[in-house]
């Protein structure tokens, strides 16, 4: 895996261990906070707190280094790789999207 | 190339052949003078190539990236100012065919592109934003039915003899600078006040001067879709491919020049091998490089064009950046080669082996848009796209 020289792994507490439909809901919803901190702060989206789950990023203001940026910073906390078959403008555009994206990947990791 | 008969009978390659005589003949007028190769224009409207990209229902030919790269590499040979506007006229229409298809104006606009052969410029430069295209200052203002657009456009390749042009602004005035849409204007909606000169050491032909842009349009005339989304689908690949062509074409038409000249040697002291031999073998190589990238290049866009996913992939950018790169950097070096067998009648203007048109107008390549760009681009990409580990994909 790739480790970006400027983050820590697992700098936000981790949500992914708890299971059943509640948990399931309130894990999303940790996620796509924890997505919203990283478009704020490698992302350059400040707005991204305030900014709906469907809300084109793009249209936002994320720039392809941004996006760039954000992905490492995925990668990172989450420990997974996307694939090169996700690297593309629609696997990250939208917060729901990427919070689907990390979870099947992180799923993918744990069934593996 | 696959290519169908016009109505006359020709091949699409005849056409541009036909057009590449004429624009031969005035290539170093043009150049000298920095004028708009307008004899080759009128040649490539009366050959109606303006238009085959356009698709059959709507009237056009529905050539593909490939036939137009073809037909770019044929203009190049002959003059690089008249098929860098062909191809840029091309990369705009392919915006057009990808994009517009399903908006009713849009569709009409091709029509119109058909009937009256219209040339396309566009402009996506602007003041205080330097080269980097994906972002604006101006914003479009959508007032009732009409739209509003005033743009600092400090490049417009022949933005004075194009019948219409296609410019980027912010979508709206609230808009971060990314967030940007493309709108078609015509000939009669706009008014250009020009504030820059295009007095260059190469391409000089393309008349690339900057305007004041004023517009006011119908508001369907915007295209109905993000700009980001025509950048990296539409436009990343068809600026790199047939630029790629028309360089392409610089270099054989260099290298054409080249071997003439050590033929003519070989000839007249058979038995012994000319000086300049070795310089044609090593840039043949070069060459066979350029013609590669540029292949494989359009192989994977027409793969890539059924699935628009693949089309926005970071691998398929990292692919087309990548093109762009080596074709740019190997045309001069392939130009120097022919140089070096030619000596002073290449350096010379005016003999049949003058080669400073081609290595002057090569000099662009690495310049619009600028190497160190796509390479902060790619290198970018590569933070997270994986290296191809297979050859054949």
């Amino acid at each position: 895996m790739f480790l970006s020289p400027f983050l820590a792994r697992n700098r936000y507490p981790c949500v992914i261990e708890s299971t059943g439909p509640q948990a399931a809901l309130q894990r999303s919803d940790a996620v796509k906070t924890q997505i919203r901190e990283m478009l704020a702060q490698y992302a350059s989206l400040p707005s991204a707190a305030g900014l709906d789950d469907d809300a084109d990023l793009y249209a936002a203001g994320m720039s392809s280094h941004g996006s760039v940026q954000l992905m490492l910073a995925l990668e990172d906390t989450f420990d997974v790789e996307f694939p090169d078959n996700l690297l593309n403008r629609k696997s990250f555009s939208t917060i729901a999207i990427i919070e689907q994206t990390v979870n099947q990947l992180v799923a993918g990791k744990e069934a593996a | 190339m696959d290519v169908a008969l016009n109505a006359q009978g020709s091949t699409l390659l005849e056409r541009a052949r036909r057009v590449a005589g004429i624009a031969g003949q005035h290539a170093d007028d043009v150049d000298r003078n920095a004028r708009f190769p307008r004899e080759a224009v009128d040649a490539l409207i009366s050959e109606r190539l303006l238009s085959i990209q356009i698709p059959v229902t709507l009237g056009g030919e529905g050539a593909t990236t490939a036939q137009i790269a073809e037909a770019c590499t044929v203009l190049g040979q002959a003059c690089s100012a008249s098929a860098m506007v062909f191809a840029m006229h091309h990369i705009k229409l392919s915006s057009l065919v990808t994009h517009g298809s399903d908006s009713p104006w849009h569709q009409s606009f091709m029509r119109r592109i058909v009937d009256e052969q219209l040339l396309i410029a566009s402009a996506t430069t602007e003041g205080g934003i330097g080269g980097n295209m994906r972002n604006s200052i101006c914003a479009i203002e959508v007032d009732g039915d009409t739209c509003r657009l005033q743009k600092d456009a400090t490049v417009i390749s022949y933005g004075r003899h194009a019948d219409a042009i296609l410019i980027t602004s912010r979508a709206h005035p609230d808009a971060v600078t990314t967030d940007q849409v493309m709108t078609v204007f015509t000939k009669d909606q706009y008014t250009l006040e020009r504030t820059n000169e295009w007095d260059t050491l190469g391409m000089r032909g393309t008349c690339s001067e900057g305007y004041l842009f004023k517009g006011e349009a119908p508001k369907e005339q915007i295209l109905p879709k993000p700009f980001a989304e025509i950048a990296a689908q539409s436009m990343l690949a068809s600026s790199h491919l047939l630029w790629g062509g028309v360089w392409y074409g610089i270099a054989v038409n260099a290298m054409t020049r080249a071997q003439a000249f050590v033929r003519a040697a070989a000839r007249k002291s058979p038995g012994q091998t000319p000086p300049g031999a070795l310089h044609l073998a090593e840039a043949s190589s070069l060459l066979q490089q350029v013609r590669a990238n540029v292949t494989a290049g359009l192989a994977r866009y027409e793969a890539a064009l059924a699935e628009p996913e693949l089309l926005s992939s970071m691998g398929f950018s990292v692919a087309m950046n990548n093109v762009k790169l080596a074709v740019s950097r190997t045309v001069p070096e392939i130009i120097d080669h022919a140089m070096q067998i030619t000596g002073i009648m290449g350096y010379k203007n005016g003999t049949p082996f003058s080669l400073g048109r081609h290595l002057r107008d090569a000099q662009s390549a690495q310049l619009m848009i600028s190497n160190d760009r796509i390479l902060a681009n790619t290198s970018n990409m590569l933070l997270v796209n994986k290296i191809e580990t297979n050859l054949l994909g």
